[in-house]
């Protein structure tokens, strides 16, 4: 990317299906404010696939980073400090943190409690805001919100969705009982494309606007 | 019923070492350092159990097992395992357990020396003997303190005998021993790896829900793989024709015996093929990984452990969470053991599900946790090291005397 950048928005997903999740919104709200372009545009330099959303009058960078099996929330903030500061000096960066506070309880996880206080200790800088999307919830509870895009999605008829455990097994279990398989990462797109942003964004706890002001303010 | 634990010690290079059994626990270490032995343990004991005394003696003397570590070279065979099943009331936790001597020199020493089986009513009471080889003795019921005396031969499990005792207040605690059993999945792909396509058609048939799950679970690892199933197909009509066109005298009515002459094939379809191909085209990784889980599928709901070495080989580091968790999910009152090299497949484990070979330097083995009082110790460690848990562990293993050292204080010697 030639020219001036303003501002950077980076986001930290705690996994594929909140990436997913999270680039979905991202393009809801472009959709929201016509004024700015979003494009990604692979820099070599980097090595990376990177957002951008520009105005005539502001160009922002928005860069990912998705906690994996090798991504390691303990080098993330190395991450944000080497791909994101270094590279763009002086310009004001806002962070969103999009996790669940509760996933270090799951039997299979790889967080440990306080993990998310930790990388935000480190993030903490005069020039940084950091910005928690989090709640003691799954991304799949998320989904829920939009029961009616759920049934939709699976040709049914709509109805209300019986709790089966956490948010991923009841989606499931509801998958399951309607011939079809909930996946989760990239493979859940198509899923996550067909459900009503909007109903989320308004039913959610979760401060989901924040988004929209800040890549498109 | 489930298993809680599992000790073995005397076989081959291991100490005593005790797992207390999670759902899914992992062993790591070095290579070469007792992991398989201990799997390879539970496999000789429940072996030993199922034998008749002719096998039992000659088992006491396999040289495969026999410990040659100078400092454990006298030391007993010992096997011991703890169940719980709450359907047994007064006697519902078992912990059942023999010791034999390993064959000395002059083909002679080896024998069972010790045996017995404690029953408790809950967690916060202590064991109760009802068995004391070493004195010939059984204990009828909760109701009675004396003990009735019990004749045994060197080579013969009190196991045995007990199970044909009518009276016996406890028999279903003896069946429930008897009836522990064991799944082995070798590192490499062998013949014991491969897929019992019957048993995965007679899922198919009496549990049509948890082959769906199975089913599920396969299209959820593999994206390429979009539908799965096995069929039964018999003899053509034809091929009795045939029989009978070369043996003048067959008939088919005639046999006493007829042999199976149904075979049973997994088929799957790829969204990258243009038809239909068999479970042996897969790749030799996905072949491994379709075993495991079939396996854990088929004995999800039985008294039944299984063991796996090196779980993670061949599976790619971004499958590894989703075959974790669908193993958790799936498999029911079973119990998964393992063993692996691969720090990203730890990392997703809690500390209590994982025991570390201790370093030593006389070539023993045994296995421990870390310290729940140094966790956090341990956690903190890694994250300023920039590391998942996972990847620390494997560091500190690294056979230098400075992590040794870090990992010995983390294991609290």
């Amino acid at each position: 990317m030639e020219g001036h950048i303003d501002s950077g928005v980076a986001f930290i997903f705690e996994g594929e299906t909140e990436q997913v999740f999270y680039e979905a919104l991202f393009y809801y709200f472009n959709g929201k404010n016509r004024n700015y372009l979003l494009s990604q545009k692979f820099d070599e330099k980097i090595n990376e696939v990177i957002y951008y959303s520009q105005s005539s009058f502001r160009n922002i960078i928005i860069r990912t980073k998705t906690i994996g099996t090798i991504t390691q929330i303990a080098n993330t903030a190395q991450w944000f400090k080497n791909s994101c500061i270094k590279q763009y000096e002086n310009i004001k960066w806002t962070i969103f943190l999009c996790y669940d506070t509760d996933s270090y309880k799951e039997d299979i996880t790889m967080f440990y409690e306080d993990d998310w206080k930790n990388l935000r200790r480190k993030l903490r800088s005069p020039y940084i805001e950091v910005i928690d999307l989090a709640a003691s919830s799954m991304i799949e509870d998320l989904f829920l919100l939009d029961y009616a895009g759920i049934c939709n999605y699976l040709k049914i008829e709509t109805q209300l969705i019986p709790k089966a455990g956490n948010g991923k097994q009841t989606l499931k279990n509801f998958f399951r009982r309607n011939g079809k398989i909930y996946h989760e990462g990239e493979r859940s797109s198509d899923f996550i494309l067909s459900l009503n942003l909007e109903t989320i964004i308004n039913k959610s706890n979760l401060n989901l606007q924040s988004i929209g002001k800040n890549l498109f303010p | 019923m489930e298993v809680k634990s599992i000790t073995i010690g005397g076989f081959r290079n291991l100490e005593r070492t005790k797992i207390e059994v999670k759902a899914i626990t992992a062993l790591v270490s070095l290579n070469n350092y007792g992991k398989t032995n201990f799997l390879k343990g539970i496999e000789f004991a429940v072996a030993f159990i199922t034998k008749g005394e002719f096998e039992r003696e000659k088992m006491m003397g396999l040289i495969h097992s026999i410990p040659l570590n100078p400092s454990l070279s006298n030391e007993p065979f010992v096997f011991e395992i703890e169940f719980h099943e709450p359907k047994l009331k007064e006697y519902q936790f078992i912990r059942y357990g023999f010791s034999f001597k390993w064959k000395r020199n002059g083909d002679s020493g080896q024998r069972l020396v010790d045996e017995w089986l404690d029953l408790r009513e809950s967690e916060s009471t202590k064991y109760t003997s009802y068995l004391k080889r070493e004195e010939l003795k059984y204990r009828k019921s909760k109701s009675t303190t004396a003990f009735r005396n019990i004749i045994l031969n060197e080579y013969q499990l009190a196991l045995d005998n007990l199970s044909s005792i009518d009276d016996l207040d406890y028999l279903e605690v003896i069946k429930l021993i008897k009836r522990f059993s064991l799944s082995c999945m070798e590192n490499s792909y062998q013949e014991n790896n491969s897929v019992n396509s019957k048993m995965f058609y007679d899922l198919k048939k009496s549990d049509p829900n948890k082959f769906d799950l199975f089913r599920e679970a396969i299209l959820t690892i593999f994206d390429d793989i979009v539908d799965i199933d096995v069929v039964k197909t018999e003899f053509e009509p034809k091929s009795y024709k045939f029989y009978s066109s070369v043996v003048s005298d067959w008939k088919e009515q005639s046999v006493p015996f007829k042999l199976d002459n149904e075979s049973y094939k997994i088929f799957l379809i790829n969204k990258n093929i243009n038809q239909p191909i068999e479970f042996n085209m897969l790749s030799k990784g996905s072949r491994r990984l379709f075993s495991i889980l079939a396996t854990i599928f088929i004995n999800s709901s039985a008294n039944h452990l299984i063991v796996v070495e090196e779980l993670a080989s061949n599976i790619h580091p971004s499958l590894i969470k989703r075959v974790l968790q669908i193993i958790y999910e799936n498999i029911g009152e079973g119990k998964l053991i393992f063993t692996t090299y691969n720090p990203y497949l730890i990392q997703y484990l809690k500390l209590e599900n994982i025991y570390i070979g201790l370093p030593n330097n006389q070539g023993k083995a045994t296995f421990k946790n870390i310290l729940k009082s140094k966790e956090r110790t341990l956690i903190n460690s890694a994250k300023d090291n920039g590391l998942s848990v996972g990847e620390y562990l494997f560091d500190l293993m690294g056979n230098n005397s400075k992590t040794t050292f870090v990992l010995k204080s983390l294991m609290g010697i």
